[in-house]
């Protein structure tokens, strides 16, 4: 099956899909094709390094499979995989392999992917963009890049972002501030 | 090309429709943003995986045993 196929199969199957064998349950098709850009946006941007970024989203998604039955849905589905992802990447960036991994800047998917119908402009501009966003959040602490991460998502409330990372709202909103400010000061100098 | 935050220091988290309302310097064309995270929102919105996750995962999701149900599940299946 072609990449178009198996991307237009995702499409295609909507909420109320009956079956889909291919992804192996029911619902799957369509959890991926929800969630996908945001877990492959956050470990990105939290992992600095693409190819990582396409391993650590198909093994969230892997792990999120097997353990789909312990789900419970008390907190939402985002959320879920959110922490899946984060415990991922987390033990990514301890683990000796990424310390020790070369990174290669020329790859294609480097950085942000334009779509293919953008003109070269638009494409250089969001390259460009995304590298510079990149330098700015691998400046910043690893909890600082989490919680701007997360917040930056729209779905995400700031109690679902202190759940998610272990602390009250009170203290996301303090160090978000920080964040923000160590982010709006260190952007510039990407230039 | 420049990509810079506005001048505005109000900073503030919206959800939802909220957003599109309380953000009085974004723009795309001259990208400006009025906070780091809608700068990230722009940057995800611009973000797509690759295809070829979608299928290593269908291939590897076919490789797996569906799961048994969870315990409390059996136990309470409603």
């Amino acid at each position: 099956m072609t990449d178009l196929a198996v991307m237009t199969e995702i499409q295609r199957q909507g909420p109320d899909a009956t079956e889909a064998p291919s992804w192996g349950r029911p619902e799957f098709a369509t959890i991926y094709a929800d969630h996908s850009r945001a877990i492959y946006y956050l470990v990105l941007r939290f992992l600095g390094e693409p190819a990582q970024a396409e391993d650590a989203t198909h093994d969230v998604f892997l792990k999120a499979f097997r353990k789909y039955e312990d789900f419970r849905g008390e907190a939402c589905l985002r959320t879920w995989l959110y922490r899946i992802a984060i415990n991922h990447c987390q033990n990514l960036l301890r683990s000796w392999h990424h310390r020790h991994i070369l990174c290669q800047e020329s790859d294609p998917y480097w950085e942000t992917n334009a779509s293919p119908q953008d003109n070269p402009l638009r494409v250089l501009e969001t390259k460009e963009l995304g590298q510079r966003i990149q330098k700015t959040l691998d400046h910043l602490p690893d909890e600082y890049r989490l919680l701007l991460l997360l917040v930056a998502d729209e779905r995400m409330s700031y109690d679902e972002v202190a759940e998610l990372t272990r602390q009250t709202a009170d203290a996301v909103r303090g160090k978000l501030h920080r964040a923000r400010k160590a982010f709006a000061e260190y952007f510039p100098q990407t230039a | 090309m420049k990509h810079q935050f506005s001048s505005s220091e109000e900073h503030q988290h919206t959800t939802g429709s909220q957003r599109q309302n309380t953000q009085e310097t974004q723009s795309t064309a001259g990208h400006e943003f009025a906070t780091p995270e809608e700068m990230l929102r722009f940057d995800a919105s611009r973000t797509i995986p690759p295809p070829g996750v979608a299928i290593r995962l269908r291939e590897s999701l076919i490789r797996e045993p569906v799961p048994a149900p969870a315990w409390w599940r059996r136990l309470w299946p409603w």
